[in-house]
């Protein structure tokens, strides 16, 4: 991982020819080489990148002279508002909608929700984004489109980063719904007298929601993609932006540090989703674990 | 006579099918009167798991226009949606299959709490309490602790007894169970058993036990209704009805049952029943089982509507041509 970062970093191109571009003189480039330690041998390089990374210190931003971690901690909360209201825009929306593309399947809400979530699915972050800031940006002048000013700035690459997720939680769920409902227990809740809504919500979307969270929980990942082009389309100040700007300067300490940070989160975010799911299923929790024996 | 506890006149239930329409029911007649066990029998396909769905109103699409009444209540409709039909009070069931007829990720408490304050309209404390007390009505060791269980963590037999539960906490006068025992094995079996006659003699509770086992009916069935090609054929007491089966039908079921209670060495080879049941979507003129009866009468048997029931003698009636000629 730090080998590919740190080797695939070097090999596109050396950030002086990016961020000076009326040109340097040899002995500038001499002199910023030697000041960020890229006059040395790569392998020199490596190991100072490590030993620097062994004792907490990121490297500071060639571009902008900056410890890297204080570049990603001032963007971190406008990426971290992004992503939770997105989440919970995802949630708010397509819970009840999956539910109701199964309860009314056939029929035309459930067409409705079914519709919502095909175009969800099948438009690009890109497209949706060019779209929302024509028609409610330009168009309309309802929200602004670029920066991350108030929270109003924030609207529009939310719902665009919320609708690809909107879409796979209807399709999944309608599914699961639908395959809940014709199990056994379902009909069990009725016979107890349990209201058909206390049945559906309780039992049926209780049960069909779980396999759901592992396909939301693992498109977080997604999310985290999809943030780093809508950043960049909306201009709102986060770490996408940050990465993104770094990638086109060559920042080698700033790209790294991004690399490295994503591969965490996306580790994370996969052990957090096996042990949510474990928490959600019992059967998962305690497998193997012994029964309880016949009296 | 005290009028019956469950009234089921002409339940009839239609399935759609991608083959086609599946007559699953075709009008079946029975009575339940308070405090007693009525055994319904037959052959697999017979319509005895549809008729049950259909009495607790929990069989979803499919059922027709038929008169299912619990004493005093209003008439139910067969025709219902399994998530809007309203529940019918007084009634209860015990599934078949145990493991699947609980919810997987609920704990046996939860789920049994549920169904408790519903009928019993508390909260809290007093749910915990009542789930408690159920749970060891049924004969579970440490009902705390099964309470806390996941279905999975039970085996078989303890999972039963929680459905039995679960059916108790809706306090029914009636409980319908669907072969509660097939799915355990026999010593568990007995024991289930045993707990069901126990909950007669304590509760007062009428049942609709539907079984293909001779010898659980006539371990605790008071009367049985056979039932063939989604009717009912004869239903008779327990004792008279397999002393003197009137039908053909009931006549051939009994002898197609291994016989165990004979002196060692006797036992008779169980006599295997001709043919195959009907197909519900092309049953047969006349009377169903007319192809298989090893008495059917040509020109009568297999023309004419099938059979009204014939009265004969106390609480007997079978369906037949031969006993109407
Ligand atoms: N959901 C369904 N869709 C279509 N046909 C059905 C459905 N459920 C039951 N049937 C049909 O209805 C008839 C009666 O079935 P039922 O399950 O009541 O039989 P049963 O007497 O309970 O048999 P078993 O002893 O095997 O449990 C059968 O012909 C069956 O194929
Ligand atoms: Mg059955």
């Amino acid at each position: 991982m730090l080998v590919v970062t740190f080797a695939g970093a070097r090999i596109s191109g050396n950030p002086f020819d990016y961020l000076y571009d009326d040109g340097l003189t040899a002995e500038q480039r001499a002199e910023l080489s030697a000041e960020f330690g890229l006059d040395r041998p790569l392998p020199a390089q490596f190991a100072a990148y490590v030993g620097a990374l062994a004792t907490g210190n990121f490297g500071v931003s060639i571009a902008q002279r900056r410890p890297v971690l204080d570049l990603y901690a001032e963007a971190l909360p406008s990426t971290l508002v992004l992503a939770v209201s997105a989440f919970a825009l995802t949630l708010a929306v397509g819970l009840p909608l999956g539910v109701l593309a199964a309860v009314r399947r056939g029929r035309f809400w459930g067409g409705v929700a079914m519709g919502v979530a095909f175009l969800g699915y099948a438009m690009p972050h890109f497209v949706l984004a060019i779209i929302l800031v024509l028609v409610f940006g330009l168009a309309l002048s309802w929200l602004p489109s670029v920066g991350g000013d108030t929270p109003w700035h924030y609207v529009l690459p939310t719902v665009t980063l919320a609708a690809g997720l909107v879409a796979s939680v209807v399709r999944f769920l309608r599914g699961e719904m639908l395959e809940v409902m014709g199990q056994d227990h379902v009909r069990t809740a009725r016979a107890t007298g349990l209201s058909g809504p206390r049945v559906l919500w309780g039992h049926v979307a209780r049960n069909a929601a779980l396999p759901v969270l592992t396909i939301v929980g693992l498109q977080l990942n997604g999310l985290i993609n999809g943030s780093l082009i809508i950043e960049t389309v909306f201009a709102l100040p986060g770490i996408g932006q940050t990465f993104v700007g770094a990638v086109q300067v060559r920042d080698y300490p700033v790209l790294q540090f991004g690399v490295m940070a994503y591969a965490l989160v996306v580790v994370v975010i996969n052990l957090g989703v096996d042990a949510l799911y474990a928490v959600a299923d019992p059967r998962i929790r305690r497998g193997g674990a012994t029964r309880m024996a016949e009296a | 006579m005290t009028p019956p506890l469950l009234s089921v006149r002409g339940l009839g239930v239609t399935f759609a099918t991608p083959f086609g329409p599946v007559r699953g029911l075709d009008g079946a007649d029975f009575d339940v009167a308070p405090g007693e066990i009525l055994a319904l029998v037959g052959e697999s396909g017979s319509g005895k798991s549809v008729a049950s769905l259909a009495v607790m109103g929990v069989l979803g699409p499919g059922g027709d226009g038929a008169r299912v009444q619990v004493e005093g209540s209003a008439i139910w409709d067969a025709k219902v949606d399994l998530l809007r039909a309203p529940h019918r009070p007084g009634l209860a069931m015990v599934f078949q299959e145990p493991m699947t007829a609980l919810n997987p990720v609920l704990r046996i408490g939860r789920t049994i709490g549920e169904a408790v304050a519903r009928h019993d309209g508390v909260r809290g404390e007093a749910v915990t309490a009542r789930v408690t007390t159920l749970l060891a009505e049924m004969g579970l060791p440490d009902p705390a602790r099964v309470a806390r269980a996941y279905p999975h963590e039970l085996s078989g037999g303890m999972r039963q007894r929680a459905l039995i539960a679960l059916a108790m906490a809706c306090r029914p006068r009636l409980l319908i169970a669907d072969e509660p025992t097939t799915a355990l094995d026999s010593t568990v079996q007995a024991r289930v058993l045993g707990l069901l006659a126990g909950l007669r003699r304590s509760h007062g509770l009428a049942m609709l036990l539907v079984t293909h086992d001779f010898g659980v009916v006539a371990q605790i069935a008071d009367r049985v209704a056979v039932m063939y090609g989604g009717r009912v054929v004869e239903t008779g007491p327990v004792a008279a009805l397999l002393a003197h089966p009137a039908h053909p039908y009931t006549r051939a079921l009994l002898a197609a049952v291994p016989r165990l209670d004979l002196a060692r060495g006797e036992a008779l080879p169980a006599e295997e029943m001709p043919g195959t049941p009907p197909d519900p979507r092309h049953p047969p003129p006349g009377c169903r089982f007319h192809p298989r009866c090893a008495v059917a009468r040509p020109g009568l048997c297999d023309s004419g509507p099938p059979p009204a029931p014939q009265a004969l003698g106390p609480g007997r009636a079978a369906a037949c041509h031969l006993l109407a000629a």
